[in-house]
């Protein structure tokens, strides 16, 4: 076991209103290693506050979350996050941006070199070394983003709808790319997105979490063989029980 | 006088600047294990460069403007400021208008051959303003 959660919630304090918002309710959750997680769920369910607190960027108000049995007191590299919109920084060319969080760590500079190389031909970005963020499409910019974040070598990889900036057709092939790349290098993925197609695709288990606050209402765990075809007969049926599902939570027609 | 005209863009500047810079910057340094001390040095203060440089020109070009005034006041016996009431005293209005031409050029050629380059170097570096 890489990750547990245990009975946490969180709530935000919002001083105009002058009571607190619960964004997160009793949330128990354990990621074994090398799984493939998936968290989908309506919008302003708490998933990206969950992402937040297990990265260290903000604490539960109550409960723990441990990695490998440790709790958790602010961010880390062993905990890499791929953020939803562009985090590289823009003064800065790819491989910079990509040896920038070693350098942060000390690693000598041809030790550094080495990494970001192997790194950028993992995402089948090499030639692009020397280009700065803003002449890459939207798509090869999460590709280095994840590089970047891989180059850390982080015991778990948490990603806040990465791709959920894209059109379909890219996102289809980072998707695809995502999971070769998962079953090349055995890792451990905490993934967010709304996609219900983007989660069965990926995930080896897909956590469903309620309206705010969030209860995870569902952990479904898959086990059909890579890679999935979203028209097959039990991928219908468990999109179908997803659905069901997301519609119990939030029956269409009631304020969001 | 000089001084502070000048200083007080540059501060409120960079002060806007590295308040302006997307949290995210900050929040993946962080993630990446950065100290504060490397996050204002190696983030910060990077993603502030465009507002610090802008401060500066503003920043010049006031104390350029105060210097010249102060000239004319106080007369401190050089400049050309003290020039231009010089040549005002003395009814030489062409030399007036020389000096006046040649504040002129001094500030414009330090806004488009010192500022102005800098500032498109940078905007090229970040991508910024090239639509
Ligand atoms: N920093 C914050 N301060 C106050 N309230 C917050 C903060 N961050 C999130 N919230 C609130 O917590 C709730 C959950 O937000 P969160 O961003 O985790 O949702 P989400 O599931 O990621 O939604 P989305 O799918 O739209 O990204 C929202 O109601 C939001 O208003
Ligand atoms: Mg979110």
């Amino acid at each position: 076991m890489v990750l547990e959660c245990r009975n946490v919630s969180k709530v935000y304090v919002n001083r105009k209103l002058g009571h607190g918002v619960v964004a997160l309710n009793d949330i128990n959750l354990t990621i074994a290693k090398n799984e493939f997680v998936c968290i989908i769920g309506p919008s302003g369910c708490g998933k990206s506050s969950l992402l937040h607190m297990i990265a260290g960027f903000e604490r539960p108000t109550r409960g723990s979350i441990r990695l490998h049995n440790e709790e958790i007191s602010g961010p880390s590299p062993e905990r890499g996050v791929v953020f939803q919109e562009s985090s590289l920084l823009p003064w800065k060319s790819v491989r910079e941006n990509i040896e920038f969080g070693l350098a942060i760590q000390g690693c000598p500079r041809s030790e550094r070199q080495d990494i970001a190389g192997r790194y950028l031909n993992i995402v089948g970005l090499q030639g692009f070394d020397h280009a700065r963020p803003h002449e890459l499409s939207g798509g090869m910019k999460q590709k280095v983003a994840i590089a970047r974040t891989l180059a850390l070598d982080p015991a778990i990889l948490l990603m806040d709808e990465p791709f959920g900036a894209l059109d379909e057709q890219t996102r289809k092939r980072l998707d695809f790319e995502l999971l070769e790349l998962w079953q090349q290098r055995q890792k451990t993925i905490l993934f967010v997105t709304h996609s219900i197609e983007e989660a069965i695709l990926l995930a080896d288990r897909i956590i469903l979490l309620t309206v705010r606050p969030g209860r995870i209402q569902l952990d479904l765990e898959l086990s059909l063989p890579r890679p999935r075809n979203l028209f097959s007969k039990e991928v219908v049926e468990i999109r179908q029980q997803l659905l069901a599902e997301l519609m119990l939570c939030c029956p269409p027609g009631q304020p969001v | 006088m000089i001084f502070i005209m000048g200083l007080t863009p540059i501060i409120i500047n960079t002060a806007g600047g590295i308040r302006s810079i997307p949290p995210i910057y900050i929040k993946s340094a962080r993630m990446m294990g950065a100290t504060r001390f490397l996050i204002f040095f190696r983030v910060m203060l990077p993603a502030a460069t465009l507002a610090i440089v802008t401060g500066l020109r503003i920043g010049l070009a006031n104390s350029w403007r105060v210097l010249i005034a102060a000239e004319m006041i106080v007369g401190a016996g050089v400049g050309l400021g003290y020039a231009i009431i010089q040549s005002r005293w003395s009814l030489d209005f062409e030399a007036a208008f020389v000096c006046v031409v040649i504040i002129c050029v001094i500030g414009l050629v330090v806004e488009k051959l010192g500022f102005e380059v800098v500032e498109k170097r940078i905007m090229a570096q970040m991508g910024l303003g090239q639509d």
